[in-house]
């Protein structure tokens, strides 16, 4: 039912991921599989998870998300987290989900930035 | 009085179960019991004057029979088989003796029969049950054999005769030992036996007559008379020879895969790369590690691709030996690169937990390439861009 609705957006070498407004679990391990065929695809180096649409986040979300962060990682792609609306961010902080090591960014444009800084910093790719 | 005795012995005459009869010189029947009647199915004035030998199957083994208690005195257990009427037989056994007159002269034979049709059928299905046994175990393709405790050879079946290419006569009596490569270890292996009961898949090499050798496992334990005791060893072996020449072809076809599957390659001056295709067992990473440590050294090459798109899963065992790699070639002062890494291993190693974040991972060969580029310090620069 989801698969319309998780867009992966091939930006250079990153890839831009718009979760959809209320996912469900079968939604976000969807989103998961999708994200790591297109960095395989694309040989992305840098991911944008963009997370503002968002109202609601539980425990397996958050959990879905933080084990993408590092399987993305381990194909070689770094991850950052945009958009996370301050009620989110409350009840994530409060219920003590484990997004903490993941990079965030207010936005999608500051991501981009973020993204370029590091990618440039790690590989010498003119 | 003499009436009441002759009734009284007349009575205890009628009344025994088993078939009597009195048999004059020439054969006729004198007199019958109600037995008798019964099992002959003639009345007693139907069988008194007639042919004793008539009753029988075989009249002439009768007449011989009573002739001989003319001549000996007496037979036993002389085995007849009664006609009924019916034409139904019954086995029975012939007890008789001569009686004689008060002078002591012989009158006749008096004759007793026991049935033993029962006993007889008994004994036939018994017969049919051992024999059937016996052809179980000749039939079978196992060689099968039994020891006594002093480590003679008591029966063997015919897969024995066939693998020892030798006859039962000369197997039985001899001993077990004598027929293996190692007779130490084939009486070791009885003894345990005794021991323990039983063994199971013992290996030992069986010697032909004509020197060849095969390779068989033994199964052996003990048997038991009614009593209980231990009577012997019951062995049956497997030729395993086929097996054993299949797993020699197998370990020898995985040593080739072995040598075939971790080529290390340079690519790059100072930069080696390893496909390694299948599955990663620990004797595999030894020789991978040991090859590429080899040729780290070789080369002169600070970088070190790893590639495994061709390992189709990863288990912690893997990932703990591809750990231990990496690990290994930083001791040279070396650095490894993990490339293709596919989405379903990211998957699988993040699912169990695996931490590679110390370890440089790269979903391609490519991108891993362009990683150790980077560390030589060396760019890749498009041409248009240098003019």
């Amino acid at each position: 039912m989801a698969n319309g609705n998780i867009s992966v957006i091939k930006i250079k070498d990153i890839l831009l991921v718009t979760v959809p407004s209320d996912p469900d679990d079968m939604t976000v391990s969807q989103l998961q599989e999708q994200v790591l065929y297109a960095m395989e695809r694309h040989s992305a180096r840098g991911l944008i998870l963009d997370i503002s649409t968002v109202e609601t986040i539980d425990s397996f979300f958050a959990r879905t998300v933080s084990e993408t962060v590092k399987m993305v990682a381990l194909m070689g792609g770094l991850t950052v987290l945009t958009g996370m609306r301050a009620c989110v961010a409350v009840t994530t902080t409060q219920l003590g989900l484990s997004l903490d090591k993941t990079l965030t960014a207010l936005d999608v444009d500051r991501a981009m930035e973020m993204l370029a800084t590091a990618l440039d910093n790690t590989e010498g790719r003119t | 009085m003499a009436t009441q005795t002759a009734d009284y012995t007349r009575s205890l005459i009628e009344a025994s179960l088993d078939p009597l009869v009195t048999i004059a010189p020439d054969g006729k029947i004198t007199d019958v019991n109600a037995a008798t009647e019964s099992i002959t199915g003639c009345s007693r004035t139907e069988l008194i004057g007639t042919d004793f030998s008539n009753y029988f199957t075989d009249p002439e083994k009768a007449r011989n029979g009573y002739q001989e208690v003319f001549r000996e005195g007496q037979v036993r257990d002389y085995p007849l088989e009664l006609r009924h009427r019916d034409g139904r037989v019954a086995s029975v056994l012939y007890n008789a003796s001569v009686y004689r007159d008060e002078k002591g002269a012989v009158v006749g034979v008096f004759a007793a029969a026991r049935d033993i049709t029962g006993r007889k059928q008994a004994e036939d299905a018994l017969q049919r049950a051992t024999a059937y046994t016996r052809s179980l175990i000749e039939a079978s393709l196992d060689p099968l054999v039994t020891i006594a405790p002093n480590g003679k050879i008591t029966d063997v079946n015919a897969a024995t005769e066939s693998i020892t290419g030798r006859s039962r006569q000369e197997l039985i009596g001899t001993d077990f030992c004598g027929y293996f490569t190692f007779p130490e270890k084939a009486r070791e292996g009885y003894q345990q036996v005794f021991r323990e009961g039983l063994v199971r898949d013992y290996p030992l090499e069986l010697r032909q007559r004509d020197g060849r050798v095969t390779s068989v496992l033994y199964n052996a334990s003990v048997y038991r008379d009614e009593e209980g005791e231990v009577v012997g060893v019951f062995a049956a072996a497997r030729d395993i020879t086929e097996r054993k020449l299949a797993e020699e072809r197998i370990r020898q076809q995985s040593r080739e895969i072995l040598e075939l599957s971790t080529p290390v390659m340079q690519v790059w001056e100072g930069v080696v790369a390893v496909p390694l295709i299948g599955c990663l067992d620990s004797q595999r990473t030894q020789q991978f590690m040991e090859r590429l440590l080899d040729r780290i050294v070789e080369t002169n090459s600070p970088v070190a691709l790893v590639d495994i798109m061709g390992v189709p899963t990863i288990d912690t065992q893997t990932a703990q030996h591809l750990i231990e790699t990496i690990t290994a070639v930083r001791l040279l002062g070396a650095q490894v690169v993990l490339t293709g890494v596919r989405p379903a291993i990211a998957q699988t190693l993040v699912h169990l937990g695996i931490d590679l974040s110390g370890i440089t991972t790269r979903s391609s060969m490519a991108a891993g390439l362009l990683v150790a580029l980077d560390l030589l310090k060396l760019q890749v620069v498009k041409k248009s861009d240098t003019r």
